[in-house]
């Protein structure tokens, strides 16, 4: 990570992680800035709204099942922002039946449990590339 | 944004359910079995046991077996203690490999950062090493320090939440060592997905390892505890032999078949023989020649070409040769060829899960069709665990008549017929056929008198008939006059 760790943190790409589940969203995060990423958590789709409208995400990682506001809500409220149609979204699920998710508009579905090499490969797949 | 522009089906990409959960095999005899195949991949387990129980040994020998197989293994220590030492502790058993040490198998100290940084510190040393080595196989020596570092039971909790969600997305099977006892409502033991426990068990003078599975998520495990050795080779479990034979449900089948027991004079008294693949008891005083009828019951076999097998506790097979030998049957050349086969030893410190699996191995593998059991009790002595000794005789018997032996077990009655116990009724249901041989006095004269007690499936009259042993072996001869006086003794 030394090529990483030396570059100017605003220039590394910064994810969203939306997860009820705080482990999972504390694991990923320690696991993503080790891979050079910053990290920002939420713990719903409302308060995951609230803070990509503080700062906007390169990409967002988000659990479905969720209080307050699922991930496919989330999803649909980030299309609706400025520059959202853009933006790269991971919805996960261990149980994808009990949501209608033809008519999301995410990038990509992970069914849980996800493991980390997976998503790192998706997230380096699905990020624009830098500048 | 090329994938969401795709239509969705109702099973989008990435949705399929995953196949059952691997399970990974741990190298150890038996330990599999128990555990219900293996251990569920990726998934955090507790082993604890107090000091000297065997978790160190245990866990390192899963450890090289994983490692010995190609996948990565890394040894964290929580404790002061080095590695040097760890290592030399383990170096004296057969799985012990230097050349897996170092780059197979990394060994790590965290107790620094536990010690300077608290949990935090720590899972974030976990994180970086998990991530930069991708270890398949996480093993955390002393983990018990992480409680003795002081954390509340929320921060505990916490830890063990973030550290089994880290070890599930790095898909690493992760084993924790403890030196508690007890299945505790403590984060420890409730936040992880097995817990297994060493433990000793004292008989007298005797102490016997034991190994118990509290839970195993994803795995059909063995309930209740089985018993372990720690030798040479390791460690050695033998799963609860009764609890197998459970899970198993064998159902014997039936034969129409009659097998001579080598004695042509008692053939015709019980109709040709007893059935193949039956259990008979040869219940008698000592002396009174159960041994030498078991001796004739294999011979037969050996005359039809059928592997047998002899397990014995008292008389040596030099002896049970000899006493074959001055009876006519000499056996030396079956032993030679390997259509006979002895296992012979003292009823002592032994397991009889071991020798169980032991016996039921050689049946397996030379295809033995008769086998004869000198000395029951020497069989129900080795059961540690009294309770256990019913149903382990009825896993037993059950076992060899669903592979078709047939059995011949001798038991001792006493010596004296005054001090004899309550016949315990329930010991019949584990035979076919009994067969009572005493002493009884006729024309002043102390004989030997055979009768059957019980033979399934058979016609026979309960009459006592004598019964003489000479160099030609046993005979069975006229019927026992009227009212005799059975003797307390022998002759």
């Amino acid at each position: 990570m030394s090529g990483v760790s030396s570059a100017p943190t605003a220039a590394l790409p910064l994810l969203l992680i939306v997860d009820d589940e705080i482990d999972i969203t504390d694991t990923y995060s320690m696991l993503l800035e080790l891979h050079g990423f910053r990290v920002v958590t939420a713990i719903h789709g409302a308060d995951a709204l609230a803070k990509a409208q503080q700062e906007w995400p390169d990409l967002v990682i988000s659990d479905c099942m969720m209080p307050v506001m699922n991930g496919l809500e989330l999803c649909a409220a980030l299309r609706a922002l400025p520059g959202g149609q853009n933006l790269p979204v991971i919805l996960c699920s261990g149980a994808p039946e009990r949501h209608d998710l033809s008519q999301s508009s995410h990038n990509l579905f992970l069914r849980k449990p996800v493991f980390f090499d997976r998503l790192l490969e998706e997230i380096q797949r699905l990020l624009p590339p830098l500048p | 944004m090329s994938d969401h522009q795709q239509p969705h089906s109702s099973a989008p990409a990435g949705s399929q359910r995953p196949s059952r959960v691997a399970l990974i095999s741990t190298g150890i005899a038996g330990f599999d079995e128990i555990l219900g195949g293996g251990l569920p991949a990726g998934s955090l387990y507790l082993i604890q046991g107090l000091a000297g129980s065997g978790k160190t040994t245990l866990a390192s020998q899963v450890g090289f077996a994983q490692a010995r197989g190609g996948s990565k293994v890394m040894l964290l220590t929580l404790i002061a203690e080095s590695h040097a030492k760890m290592l030399n502790h383990v170096s004296n058993f057969d799985f012990f490999d230097e050349s897996l040490v170092g780059e197979q198998m990394q060994m790590l100290s965290g107790y620094g950062a536990l010690a300077s940084e608290g949990l935090r510190g720590l899972l974030r040393l976990i994180s970086a090493e998990l991530n930069r080595h991708r270890p398949a196989m996480l093993i955390i020596d002393g983990f018990r320090s992480v409680r003795d570092s002081g954390p509340s039971d929320l921060n505990l909790s916490e830890f063990m939440h973030s550290l089994n969600a880290l070890v599930f997305a790095m898909n690493c099977t992760t084993i924790l060592l403890s030196p508690v006892e007890g299945n505790m409502p403590e984060s420890e033991n409730t936040l992880v997905d097995g817990v297994i426990e060493l433990s000793q068990h004292e008989s007298g003078m005797q102490l016997v390892r034991e190994i118990k599975v509290f839970k195993l998520r994803g795995a059909n495990h063995l309930l209740g505890k089985h018993v372990f050795e720690i030798n040479q080779s390791g460690v050695e479990i033998f799963p609860r032999f009764e609890a197998t034979a459970t899970r198993a449900g064998k159902v014997p089948g039936t034969s129409d078949r009659y097998v001579s027991v080598g004695i042509p004079s008692w053939d015709k008294c019980i109709g040709g023989g007893v059935v193949s693949g039956s259990l008979t008891c040869l219940l008698g005083s000592p002396g009174v020649g159960k041994t030498l009828m078991g001796l004739h019951f294999i011979e037969q076999g050996l005359k039809d070409d059928q592997q047998c097998l002899i397990l014995g506790f008292y008389e040596s097979p030099e002896r049970l040769l000899a006493k074959a030998r001055k009876a006519g049957m000499p056996m030396e050349q079956h032993i030679e060829s390997g259509a006979l086969q002895m296992m012979w030893q003292l009823p002592l410190e032994m397991l009889c899960d071991d020798l169980a699996k032991r016996m039921l191995d050689n049946i397996s593998s030379r295809g033995v069709t008769r086998l004869l059991i000198d000395g029951v009790d020497g069989l129900r002595s080795i059961v540690v665990q009294q309770q256990r000794v019913r149903p382990f005789l009825v896993a037993l018997t059950n076992e060899l008549r669903a592979r078709g032996v047939t059995t011949f077990i001798t038991e001792q009655l006493p010596y004296f017929r005054e001090s004899r116990p309550q016949v315990d009724p329930s010991s019949s249901q584990l035979y076919e056929n009994m067969m009572l041989l005493e002493y009884v006095v006729q024309h002043d004269v102390s004989r030997r008198q055979i009768s059957v007690m019980k033979l399934r499936e058979n016609g026979y009259d309960g009459a006592s008939r004598l019964m003489n042993i000479s160099d030609a072996g046993i005979e069975i001869d006229g019927l026992v006059s009227p009212s005799p006086a059975p003797v307390a003794d022998g002759r």
